[in-house]
């Protein structure tokens, strides 16, 4: 436990906030593996089982591994050496949802095998990256497990590629929030619901080429009367029944909230006109489609913080 | 399995396969991996476990104490083929990519073992090839799983960048000494041998194999004239001849040696005499003694293929003349009576060894000698006299034996001299010329004692087959004799294909793997060497991996970073990443334009002018004319960024 509090301590201290980060001497951190120690050794034991039996095989193979890991060293630096991490703006998401963190990425170099981790994450996401030259969007998968408004964590970039002799990493905690509403789960929810304004009846739209198989009611008679061929007449959708959907009194105020989410979400997707009521008078309009649902969950995340 | 357990494995096979045909590779390391794979995934359904490495090792480590301690070149071998089955059993268990990387270790120790046994040109290459394939694994355990071409290109590159710090450390870093001499385990060759019978060079001859190389610094000498002594045959017990125990020749004032006349590259043999032309003293690292005799004596068998040089030296024939001992003149009375009753006989009518000799001469040229391969077994009992006055047919070793023992019981110091004669004198392009001498140009001749002359060179073959000397022993033989030998011979354009390599193989041994700190006192110059070359070499060696760094970062920018068109192009569309608008992955120009007219309309005028101006540019035959092209984008890229901002102004 003291040793995880001592690295968690040094991640802290050696961690970058901000929104955007460019990875250079200062941000870097580089040290040989236990295998790139071994490697010395065998290069070392090659050199002297070459000098001691005067054979030049094993010299020159020791020279070569010891070249390789002093080039290694630099390369393995320049994996990530002048990237550039941007943080996007996020979609608001749900706790519990698997929700992908969007970076920009800016490389001038080829980058192959740069491993990443959200260390304040359990369990870990991790991955690796293959960094192609130029700019590009790169989505980490995250998730969050509590509602709110809150940053991704810690993110740590490794990389030990050529040959596994060192290993070079950074620490990045993007500053971008996220919003992050509480997890769906079903359950109860109060639904008030406003009445459709007044309609006499259908209302025309225009008119369309007749089809048979649409039968005889809509046909516009007149115009066929007037020698304008078959066609028939379209009329507009009756307006939509607007929905306003508020927690559950009764059960406790974040259980409700969850119940809440899952009933918005559940709504919205279906296409019905949803509108929130939140206790205080707070509250959005019903409305339908992506950005009334991603405007809900952003109510619901920041409404009153989380305890 | 993963392409780097692949590559690991084809490793082992290159490492293994020499071996296996150098009979380094001992039974229990061949056979015994794939053994305990079958049976483990016969009983188990699956490769074994770190268990059968551990019994596997203490078989190894027991057996290998078990090995007389004397016999220190059985003792390395042994270490190696643990190493060898150690590697094998490991990359058998492997499971995650630690456990690869540390059988990657093991196997690139293998390899510098096998190195330790084996340095001619083709294992060297094979060693090489097998750390490629090793260096390769180890790229593809980083960067995941990857096809064969890519990793095995990429192993190549850092091999390249890493060459130049290689060379400068194995040029300039001073070596350290030998601490503890380690054998080289290399097994010995069949070739000369101390006790020479008539009957065995005929046996030698018919043997294929290179015994020995050398290189001239001037022209060579034509072919009747090279004579190459190895042993000096002083003892005689009536049938075979024996050197004797080597009698070094008395330290004379010391002498500045000349320019080297000649380097020689012998390969592994029993004996401690090295082949040389009776002339000069020796040179290098190696340390070899002039015997009284005139024998080249080194401290004793040379395990591994060896290399000296001969310098030309006025005391280098001193030998000539170091006066004969009561050996150079005993025959073993009654061993052969008819050859010592002729000889009698001869030195009743003179006692003048001049004209002993040429009185020899006449009789060995009047009596139809033959000369042949199969002369056929002498008796154990006076085998001279039934080859002087019965079968009348033999090789060179019956003449020059029979010879010298002639001239021993006239009174004549003599003795048998086996090297070799002749050669194959083989011209490298831009180079010097090499000579090969193989186990085919085995000959004995004699040597008689002038007293005005000292020591002199006598080949009694010569004066029954002359071609042999002049020409080559094919060129000597009967038909018959001839059709036995090339039996054994390779085809000629084979034989020429290996005349090639053999060359190539000298200059591998000369300059690469015969580079010592003696090389390097050699051929550095004064102001490097001293207490300052460690220095100087580490200073170079970090130059060089400065430039190979360099080398590595600039080769691994995408190619469009060296594409001015594609540059202008980034840059024109810039203004649009303010709206999160950019080309995706995939799509092309024409596709983007069409987004963002739908997105964007009041964009998309500027953007279809950017575009149609690049592909005129990039795609026509007009000769491209990039600073225009620069100036219709960044025009185009004002006008998108003017309209960007008005848009941000007005949301």
């Amino acid at each position: 436990m003291r040793f995880a509090n001592w690295r968690s301590r040094l991640e802290r201290r050696f961690s970058q906030r901000c929104l955007q980060l460019h990875l250079g001497h200062r941000t870097l951190y580089i040290l040989p593996t236990g295998f790139g120690v071994l490697w010395l050794l065998a290069a070392a034991a090659l050199y002297l089982l070459g000098t001691q039996a005067q054979r030049n095989t094993p010299v020159l193979l020791g020279f070569l591994m010891l070249s390789l890991e002093a080039l290694a060293l630099f390369l393995t630096h320049s994996n990530l050496q002048g990237l550039e991490l941007k943080a996007l703006d996020q979609e608001p998401c749900c706790a519990g949802d698997a929700h992908t963190y969007w970076l920009e990425v800016r490389s001038r170099i080829w980058r192959p095998s740069v491993r990443w981790r959200w260390l304040t994450q359990q369990p870990p996401n991790c991955g690796v990256l293959h960094i192609q030259p130029g700019q590009s969007r790169i989505g980490l998968p995250w998730s969050a497990q509590q509602r709110g408004i809150q940053t991704a964590g810690r993110l740590l970039l490794i990389s030990s590629a050529p040959l596994g002799l060192f290993r070079c990493w950074a620490y990045w905690e993007p500053s971008l929030p996220v919003w992050v509403a509480p997890r769906r789960r079903k359950g109860p929810i109060t639904v008030h619901s406003d009445e459709p304004p007044h309609s006499d009846g259908d209302v025309l739209d225009g008119l369309a080429p007749w089809r048979p198989e649409q039968g005889w009611r809509r046909v516009d008679w007149k115009a066929k009367a007037r020698g304008r061929g078959w066609r028939t007449k379209t009329f507009l959708a009756p307006p939509a029944e607007q929905l306003w959907l508020a927690p559950a009194p009764q059960l406790p105020l974040e259980t409700a909230l969850e119940h809440l989410c899952d009933g918005v979400y559940r709504k919205l997707k279906a296409g019905e006109a949803v509108g929130l009521a939140l206790p205080g008078g707070q509250g959005l309009p019903p409305l339908t489609g992506r950005d009334q649902l991603q405007a809900c969950l952003r109510a619901l995340a920041a409404w009153p913080p989380c305890p | 399995m993963p392409m780097n357990q692949r590559l690991l494995h084809l490793a082992l096979l290159l490492l293994w396969a020499p071996l296996l045909l150098n009979q380094q590779l001992q039974p229990l390391t061949a056979v015994g991996i794939p053994l305990t794979l079958g049976i483990s995934i016969r009983l188990r359904g699956q490769p074994p476990g770190a268990w059968i490495s551990v019994i596997a090792t203490a078989v190894l480590l027991v057996w290998a104490a078990l090995a007389p301690w004397s016999e220190r070149s059985a003792w390395l071998v042994s270490l190696a083929n643990l190493v060898w089955l150690m590697a094998g059993l490991k990359l058998w268990e492997c499971q995650r990519p630690g456990q690869t990387k540390r059988a990657a270790l093991v196997v690139l120790i293998g390899i510098g073992l096998a190195g330790v046994l084996s340095q001619g040109l083709g294992a060297s290459l094979l060693q090489g090839a097998a750390a490629l394939c090793c260096f390769a694994g180890l790229i593809g355990v980083e960067a995941g799983p990857q096809p064969l071409r890519p990793l095995l290109k990429r192993s190549l590159q850092l091999v390249g960048l890493a060459l130049p710090m290689v060379l400068v450390a194995f040029v300039l870093l001073p070596r350290l000494p030998v601490l503890w001499r380690l054998p080289g385990g290399q097994t010995a060759q069949t070739g000369l041998s101390e006790l020479v019978r008539p009957g065995d060079l005929a046996q030698l001859v018919q043997q294929p194999g290179i015994a020995a190389r050398m290189q001239f610094t001037a022209a060579p000498p034509p072919p009747a004239e090279r004579y190459w002594r190895v042993l000096v045959h002083r003892q005689f017990d009536g049938s075979g001849w024996s050197p004797g125990p080597p009698e070094p020749l008395p330290a004379a004032a010391p002498t500045a040696a000349g320019p080297i006349s000649d380097r020689w590259l012998v390969e592994p043999t029993d004996l401690p005499w090295r082949p040389w032309d009776g002339s000069g003293v020796p040179v290098g690292a190696t340390p070899l003694t002039i015997s009284r005799s005139g024998g080249l004596w080194a401290a004793g068998p040379a395990l591994q293929r060896q290399v000296y040089a001969i310098a030309a030296s006025s005391s280098g024939s001193r030998w000539r003349w170091e006066p004969p001992t009561a050996s150079d003149l005993a025959v073993p009375p009654g061993s052969n009576p008819r050859l010592e009753q002729l000889a009698l006989r001869w030195r009743a009518s003179s006692t003048d060894p001049s004209t002993l000799l040429q009185m020899a001469q006449q009789w060995y040229q009047a009596q139809g000698f033959r000369y042949s391969l199969e002369p056929g077994a002498l008796p154990a009992t006076a085998p001279l006299d039934a080859f002087l006055f019965e079968r009348r047919a033999g090789f060179c070793e019956h003449f020059a034996s029979s010879f010298a023992a002639l001239m021993r019981a006239a009174g004549v110091p003599a003795r048998v001299i086996t090297g070799y004669q002749g050669g194959t004198l083989t011209q490298a392009p831009g180079g010097r010329p090499w000579l090969s001498l193989a186990h085919s140009d085995a000959h004995a001749w004699s040597e008689i004692w002038l007293p005005d002359q000292g020591w002199v060179e006598v080949d009694p073959t010569a004066w029954v087959a002359p071609d042999r000397v002049r020409l080559s022993l094919r060129a000597s033989l009967s038909s018959q004799d001839r059709a036995r030998m090339d039996a054994n011979s390779p085809p000629p354009w084979l034989q020429q294909l290996s005349d090639g390599w053999q060359l190539l193989d000298s200059r591998w041994q000369l300059w690469v793997m015969q580079f010592d700190s003696s090389h390097q006192r050699q051929w550095l110059p004064p102001w490097i060497q001293g207490a300052q070359q460690g220095w100087i070499a580490m200073l170079v060696a970090a130059l060089a991996l400065g430039i190979s760094v360099a080398l590595a970062i600039w080769s691994s920018r995408s190619p469009e970073a060296n594409d001015r068109q594609r540059q202008a192009l980034e840059r024109s569309l810039a203004p649009l990443r303010r709206l999160q608008l950019e080309p995706a992955a995939g799509e092309t120009l024409q596709e983007f334009g069409e987004r963002v007219q739908h997105a964007a309309p009041d964009l998309a005028a500027p953007l279809r002018q950017i575009i149609a101006a690049y592909n005129r540019f990039r795609f026509t035959a007009q000769p491209r004319d990039i600073p225009a092209l620069e100036r219709t984008l960044n025009a185009g890229a004002r006008e998108l960024a003017r309209r960007v901002r008005r848009r941000k102004g007005a949301s």
